[in-house]
């Protein structure tokens, strides 16, 4: 028996991935199970999904502890989650990133693959939705599936023009994959619990976590593409901080020579006809975005009321 | 009037929350405690707004904060204010409970009758994002017409969700509880106005905002601003107050747009564009916004006296 674990964020696909294998798998003449890691997920948090192939009768039904390959939807997941937990000797992890397997910040002695499996969906299905991209190459890094088992899954749950882009996707992600070399490790790596709390007793009863606690969290590694401010052209109406859910847009006013400056460079760009009046007068108040929590939205952007703030895909 | 608040207290619901990107219910909670301040204590219902904000060991709140069930928050938000009576401490705070549509027009129902007919000095906020988000789209009390949810999907035989919204306003409104309101998520400054009013009056008060879920309802993440506009705008959602009992200040809908405007963006209404006989859901819902803005209608606009409390 080969177990899977697939690591993504809400709204990635994750569970959709683990269902799609398990199909494959089936159609390959095995048995399969697919299955998600319960939780409070929203779009862009922390996910988990499994997917076990045997050419037995499967009757194990826990989460899967250690696995023999690991999927990293997002490499952002791997300073957030312990991906690598459990995962046995010889062992692959396939993480979707543009880096090469040393960069990614998982341990030497892992056989990692690396695909940019975000580029290749952009670019075929038109969306970063990177799942079927990564099935394919989990059937070229693996071995473990046929391509055409991956593809007829697929086509099965996504009929017409939206499953042959992603067929083509995986396809282009299994070639890739193929031509790449393999390089195995030799240790296990430690198992851990899948739950935050190794005992129910630890937990206090009745509790509420401190105020402002959740500030802990990171949730600006969910995001995709990121708000760029025109702060030359920008006319201060606050617009964009009172449209933020995430409370990411701060306004800050800059005192002494900062101000000073800020407002003498927009005056000079006022006289050559640059930018507007309102906009130079202020140009001393600066609206920020706070890149630890920006999740992405978009909405910023959509309600300036100048157009100053544009989407950009995020570098990752 | 442009209503006043201060910037600084912006994050009283802290970054780092769970909620979706671009989340209608989370925005709404901002502008809520931009305009109450830090002086309040929040009963909180069971709900996606509970569930991201308070996922332990962490709290997104920088207010007092209690989490109830579904179907207790209003008798939860009556204990803490006697109990504040009691003490003598009235003065740190207001009471406010914030609620989803479910655990508000359905579950809640009776602890908030109980609440409004008792007359607790209590402000009863209900972030309306027209289904059970929390556990995945289940139609509410508060699912408009042909919206499809998991449980009222379209198919053959259904255009999906075959009620229209249930008026809760004019349920609380007939306790003759002394303020009512209604205000979207895509009108932060008229959001904040009716947030201080309902704060400011000592005696219940309630209010329902509408707030789009880009999950939900199916849309970009960036357009949940939009799309409430829009709702205001078609004559959908009706932006209004009764006071003392009296409709009062309804917002007026100068350039009534097409509820297709509103529809088409949304995946919940899209079989409506191609099924037989959508085109005749379509007009109904038309008719539900016409007879929204004939229904809220004050013949002249006057302002509203002072609230009796």
């Amino acid at each position: 028996m080969k177990e899977v674990r697939i690591h993504g964020r809400g709204g990635q696909g994750s569970v959709t991935a683990a269902e799609l294998l398990a199909v494959a798998a089936f159609e390959d003449g095995k048995f399969s199970q697919a299955f998600p890691f319960f939780g409070v997920e929203r779009r862009g948090a922390p996910v988990t999904a499994f997917a076990r192939l045997s050419d037995k009768k499967i009757r194990l039904r826990s989460q899967i502890y250690e696995p023999d390959y690991v999927i990293v939807q997002d490499a952002t997941l791997i300073s957030a989650v312990d991906v690598t937990a459990g995962l046995k000797p010889d062992g692959i992890v396939i993480v979707n990133s543009e880096k090469s397997a040393e960069d990614v910040g998982l341990d030497a002695g892992i056989d990692v693959r690396t695909i940019d499996a975000t580029g290749i969906a952009l670019d075929i299905i038109g969306r970063p939705i990177v799942n079927t991209t990564l099935l394919g190459a989990f059937a070229g890094a693996t071995g473990e599936i046929g391509i055409d088992s991956i593809k007829q899954s697929i086509l099965a749950r996504f009929p017409g023009k939206i499953g042959e882009v992603n067929v083509q996707a995986a396809e282009k992600a299994y070639k890739l994959m193929t031509s790449a070399k393999r390089k195995p490790s030799k240790k296990s790596r430690p198992r851990k619990n899948g739950t935050a709390y190794e005992s129910h007793e630890k937990i206090p009863i009745g509790a509420i976590g401190k105020p402002g606690t959740s500030e802990v969290t990171r949730t600006g590694d969910w995001r995709v593409f990121y708000p760029e401010f025109d702060m030359d052209q920008c006319s201060r109406c606050g617009k964009c901080l009172e449209s933020c859910p995430d409370a990411a847009i701060h306004k800050r006013e800059l005192t002494g020579r900062e101000a000073t400056e800020a407002l003498k460079r927009a005056e000079e760009l006022e006289k050559a006809g640059k930018i507007k009046k309102a906009a130079a007068k202020k140009a001393h108040i600066l609206y920020e975005l706070d890149p630890m929590y920006c999740k992405g939205c978009g909405i910023c952007a959509n309600e300036c009321p100048i157009q100053g703030i544009k989407m950009k895909l995020e570098e990752k | 009037m442009q209503a006043k608040y201060d910037e600084q207290s912006i994050d009283l619901l802290a970054s780092g929350h769970k909620a979706c990107a671009g989340c209608g219910p989370a925005l709404t909670i901002q502008a809520i405690l931009r305009a109450t301040g830090a002086n309040v204590f929040v009963a909180n219902a069971t709900g996606c707004m509970e569930i991201i904000s308070s996922q332990y060991p962490q709290s997104a709140w920088k207010v007092p904060w209690i989490h109830s069930l579904f179907e207790n928050t209003a008798a939860v938000a009556s204990g803490i204010e006697v109990a504040l009576k009691a003490l003598g401490r009235s003065e740190e705070g207001k009471v406010v409970v914030i609620a989803g549509d479910g655990g508000t027009v359905d579950i809640g129902m009776q602890a908030i009758s109980g609440m409004l007919e008792r007359g607790h000095n209590v402000c009863y906020i209900c972030y309306d994002n027209e289904a059970y988000m929390n556990t995945g789209n289940q139609r509410s009390g508060s699912t408009p017409l042909d919206a499809s949810t998991t449980t009222s999907p379209f198919g053959k035989r259904s255009f999906g969700n075959d009620r229209p919204k249930k008026n809760m306003p004019a349920i609380a409104a007939a306790h003759g509880i002394s303020y009512v309101a209604t205000s979207s998520v895509g009108y932060p400054r008229d959001l904040t106005k009716k947030v201080q009013k309902g704060i400011s009056v000592s005696s219940p008060a309630y209010l329902q905002i509408h707030a789009p879920c880009n999950i939900g309802w199916g849309f970009d993440s960036a357009k949940t601003i939009e799309i409430a506009r829009l709702a205001v705008e078609t004559g959908l959602w009706m932006m209004y107050e009764i006071v003392n009992g009296e409709l009062v200040n309804v917002m007026k809908v100068r350039n009534q747009q097409p509820v297709e405007e509103y529809l088409k963006l949304q995946k919940r209404f899209a079989h409506l564009f191609k099924m037989p006989g959508g085109d005749a859901q379509i007009k109904l819902i038309q008719e539900l916004a016409n007879n929204n803005l004939k229904k809220y209608t004050v013949e002249t606009q006057k302002e509203a006296g002072e609230i009796q409390t």
